[in-house]
């Protein structure tokens, strides 16, 4: 591993990595406990419903993605369906591409078969830790390596733990657990518009009717396409008008910079 | 949900989605140079996860059932300040609640 600045081996800054993983990754037990239990909620069979959560969050190893795609997912699975969660997918990773160009610099000159196992793993806290690290210590892929993945053993061990948990005798509607699905989702769009952080904006009324302006936008569009035309169009409609709109309207870096409280790990 | 199985569509359709995420990546150090990097574009991709998970909650947030959406109001407003998972059990609770009460 190339490590400009680094005196130390490569096993002592892969663990380096694990050690400053640990603590962040720890934040996405519950998610990931949640994201097992609402697979089973589908009713499949257990062992099937333990291979789709372990396949899932470990070729996927994407948290925010893997909700939304379980909120489209039905069973049989239809081409459009399968589309809508492409899109939807990719939409929401989107913002791997911006942190994979920030990369590009220190991963520059690495061959592909070591850089595409490295990226396999980058998550947003992963890659906050390793943009940290290189500008302070030069090229340092071991310690990338290691918190990326213990992040990655961390949300697969809990999503298969919450897969496994028994939920038979629970009486899911009076428990709301019919619901946790629509409240991840709703708590997640809570969690990026919190992070707009309009504490710091001043409080004139021009202010804050641009910066809500882009979310009404994308919450009017979707909820009139939904109404007009049904389906999932509405996704798509609302994400490319509200972010259209974000983007006129918004100042950069205000939602993607990644956050160690914002339970954003995979 | 209604009982069912996993058949070789599905499958993959999962391995086909994992290879999106993938794609996304990676694609990033592949295509800095083709990303244009004007500030319209840099913006547009920050704020297109946002955009998006709005529009996927607006069912929810109108939904017919009045219980449903007033928990969703609910979740969001917990959301914006605390943990995504107590959000998510506040709205829980809270429809949880208006069920059992009304």
């Amino acid at each position: 591993m190339a490590a400009a600045g680094h005196s130390h081996t490569v096993n002592q800054r892969f663990f380096a990595g694990v050690r400053d993983g640990i603590p962040p990754a720890l934040g996405v037990i519950p998610w990931g406990m949640a994201f097992g239990l609402l697979i089973v909620q589908f009713g499949l069979p257990r062992a099937q419903a333990l291979a789709q959560t372990g396949v899932m969050s470990a070729w996927w190893y994407s948290g925010t993605a893997q909700f939304v795609a379980l909120e489209l997912w039905k069973l049989p699975l239809d081409a459009a369906t399968f589309g809508a969660i492409v899109l939807a997918v990719f939409g929401i990773n989107s913002r791997y591409l911006l942190q994979g160009a920030a990369l590009s610099p220190w991963l520059s000159g690495l061959p592909a078969w070591r850089l595409v196992p490295t990226l396999f793993f980058m998550v947003d806290i992963s890659w906050a830790l390793a943009m940290k690290r290189f500008a302070l210590h030069g090229r340092d892929v071991a310690y990338f390596l290691g918190c990326s993945t213990i992040s990655w053993a961390i949300w697969v061990a809990s999503s298969v733990g919450g897969a496994l948990l028994p939920t038979g005798a629970l009486n899911a509607r009076a428990w709301g657990l019919d619901f946790a699905m629509a409240a991840v989702l709703v708590a997640f769009a809570g969690g990026r518009l919190g992070e707009l952080n309009f504490r710091q904006q001043a409080w004139a009324a021009s202010t804050v009717a641009r910066m809500a302006a882009p979310w009404l936008v994308a919450g009017l569009c979707a909820w009139l396409t939904q109404r007009w035309f049904g389906g999932n169009a509405h996704i798509l409609v609302g994400a490319l008008t509200g972010a259209t709109c974000a983007a006129l309207l918004l100042p950069a870096n205000s939602t993607t910079a990644p956050s160690a409280g914002a339970g954003e790990t995979a | 949900m209604t009982p069912a199985s996993l058949g070789g569509f599905e499958w993959f359709a999962i391995f086909a989605v994992g290879l999106v995420t993938l794609a996304t990546r990676v694609g990033g150090v592949y295509l800095r140079v083709l990303i244009p990097e004007t500030p319209f574009w840099q913006r547009f991709f920050e704020h297109v996860p946002t955009a998006l998970l709005v529009a996927i909650a607006m069912p929810y947030l109108t939904a017919g059932d009045w219980r449903g959406a007033v928990a969703a109001w609910c979740a969001l407003v917990l959301g914006l300040r605390l943990p995504f998972f107590v959000a998510m059990l506040g709205g829980m609770a809270v429809v949880a609640g208006l069920r059992a009460l009304i």
